[in-house]
């Protein structure tokens, strides 16, 4: 197992003013650090938890033999109960939304075996964000439905390894040309294991950040959501209540520089065809922040509650709109705040060539 | 809870932005067309614009200087698009004979380089005769384009 990071999917990424840096802050090897903006680890010291990839909001950070998702395909047909020692590798691994995802997924009770957490070597940083999300879980699911996560300390163990009895065959099958080839691949991930694993921009992680892209966590949550039964009455939630999403409002110092629907990872920020309106729709928000922090005139604020209406009808609701003109100097359209009918570009121009030709005169003198 | 079948299918299809509205719950779309032109547009691009019908290639530079001379600052953009922004200027009868004006000389212009060609290199003669004729049959055309629209 490894940890695999997609870049171009990290908000940092995005946008050099983020301030996410949950998987730094999480990883309890403390392998993970920022470099050059974005994270970076060393594979060997990675210990594969996958707490990264659990409090990850774009889903970034995976791990390459235990993809959430298909796990939790698995799930349905299958439930079981869940142990770090038997079927997944840490609880921390699942973040509140696909915590619910499964429980509404299985008619069977989601149970977690949380027995080897108390005396787990990692539990200081995991345990309490486990507890916390189960928690969360519990309390959004509790609005809405009638199933809750159950936590037990049944301290399921390792089943027994099978002692592989390697044959002449077998040996002999290995020196097959596929199988070099295999051997060549981990031979080379071994070696480069105790090396920093970095991440810079290239033009192909450039042109990935361009799409927007929902996670496949959001995108099992709503399916699943989709079949539930919508209750009679809409609960509203406190917003720190909930992790995952998130509701908004913009306030009257937006100047609708559109900086914030163009980096937002999903699109859950969006615009009109000729930019004028900022539309944003709660299900499709991860709560990654970036809007928040890439807004220098600190404009866009999260509502102190959150509908869980949005979950069952979803809409796309008009957090601001502008007056767009075209500009008296150069024609393209801008955002109109009042005065003359001249972009700020423009305008800025002209102020410049005003100074220009004053210092060309004065120096004329 | 349905079927696992039902599911997955479900998520397979949840591909867009789109897919996650319910019965078109998130269009806030503003209903704001953003054709800001008139249709017979398209119609006078067809045929003003494209040289193997006009007979003379009119580039953005070119449309910029009509558009000026015809009273309107415009920027560069694609050729369309400079053109569908001409035509918003001309919205009433008035403006749209100045852009036709400014586009009658600006032709001509080209069609006096033409005969200058035709006659220094009397071999290319009949080529230059060709464009020259479709570009006068344009200017031709104007009057009609003003009666038929305004």
């Amino acid at each position: 197992m490894g940890l695999n990071f997609d870049a171009s999917s990290c908000v940092r990424t995005s946008a050099i003013a983020s301030n996410c840096q949950k998987c730094v802050d999480i990883c309890p090897a403390q392998t993970i650090k920022l470099t050059s903006n974005l994270p970076s680890f060393t594979p060997i010291e990675c210990i594969e938890c996958g707490g990264c990839a659990g409090v990850c909001p774009t889903s970034s950070f995976m791990l390459s033999e235990f993809n959430v998702t298909d796990f939790s395909f698995e799930y349905f047909t299958d439930p079981q109960v869940l142990s770090c020692k038997q079927n997944i590798p840490c609880l921390a691994v699942f973040n509140p939304e696909e915590l619910i995802s499964l429980t509404l997924g299985s008619d069977k009770e989601l149970v977690l075996d949380v027995g080897h957490c108390e005396t787990c070597e990692i539990k200081e940083k995991l345990y309490p964000l486990i507890k916390a999300n189960i928690e969360e879980a519990n309390f959004i699911l509790s609005s809405f439905s009638f199933k809750q996560i159950k936590c037990e300390n049944i301290k399921l163990e390792s089943p027994q390894a099978k002692n592989e009895e390697s044959d002449r065959r077998n040996f002999l099958g290995s020196f097959k040309p596929i199988n070099a080839i295999k051997h060549k691949v981990e031979f080379d991930e071994i070696v480069n294991k105790d090396e920093l694993k970095s991440f810079e921009l290239d033009d192909a992680m450039v042109s990935k950040i361009k799409n927007k892209k929902i996670p496949d966590k959001r995108k099992l949550f709503f399916a699943l959501l989709k079949q539930e039964e919508k209750p009679k009455r809409y609960e509203t939630i406190d917003s720190n209540d909930i992790s995952f999403s998130s509701q908004k409002y913009i306030d009257q110092n937006c100047n609708n520089c559109q900086i914030c629907y163009r980096i937002c990872p999903t699109g859950a920020l969006s615009s009109n065809n000729n930019f004028s309106e900022i539309h944003f729709d709660a299900m499709l928000c991860v709560k990654c922040h970036l809007c928040h922090d890439v807004c220098t005139q600190n404009a866009i604020h999260m509502q102190p509650s959150f509908e869980i209406k949005e979950f069952f009808e979803p809409t796309g609701r008009v957090l601001a709109d502008f007056v767009v003109k075209r500009c008296d100097e150069c024609g393209n359209s801008f955002t109109y705040l009042g005065g003359d009918t001249v972009c700020p570009r423009c305008s800025t121009e002209e102020d410049e060539a005003i100074m220009l030709h004053q210092t060309a005169r004065n120096n004329l003198k | 809870m349905q079927s696992y079948e039902s599911l997955k299918e479900a998520f397979d299809n949840l591909k867009t932005k789109e897919d996650f509205c319910i019965s078109g719950s998130c269009e806030s779309e503003s209903s704001e067309s953003l054709i800001d032109y008139p249709s017979y547009t398209d119609a006078l691009y067809a045929i003003m614009m494209a040289p193997i019908s006009s007979g003379v290639y009119i580039s953005r530079w070119d449309l910029k200087e009509i558009a000026q001379s015809a009273g309107e600052s415009m920027a560069i953009h694609p050729r369309k698009r400079m053109f569908e922004l001409l035509m918003k200027y001309a919205s009433d009868k008035e403006t749209m004979q100045l852009v036709l004006d400014a586009f009658t000389a600006h032709i001509e212009e080209k069609i006096a380089i033409y005969e200058e060609l035709a006659s220094q290199f009397p071999a290319s003669k009949e080529i230059f005769e060709n464009y020259a004729s479709k570009a006068n049959k344009i200017i031709g055309k104007f009057p009609s384009i003003l009666k038929e629209y305004f």
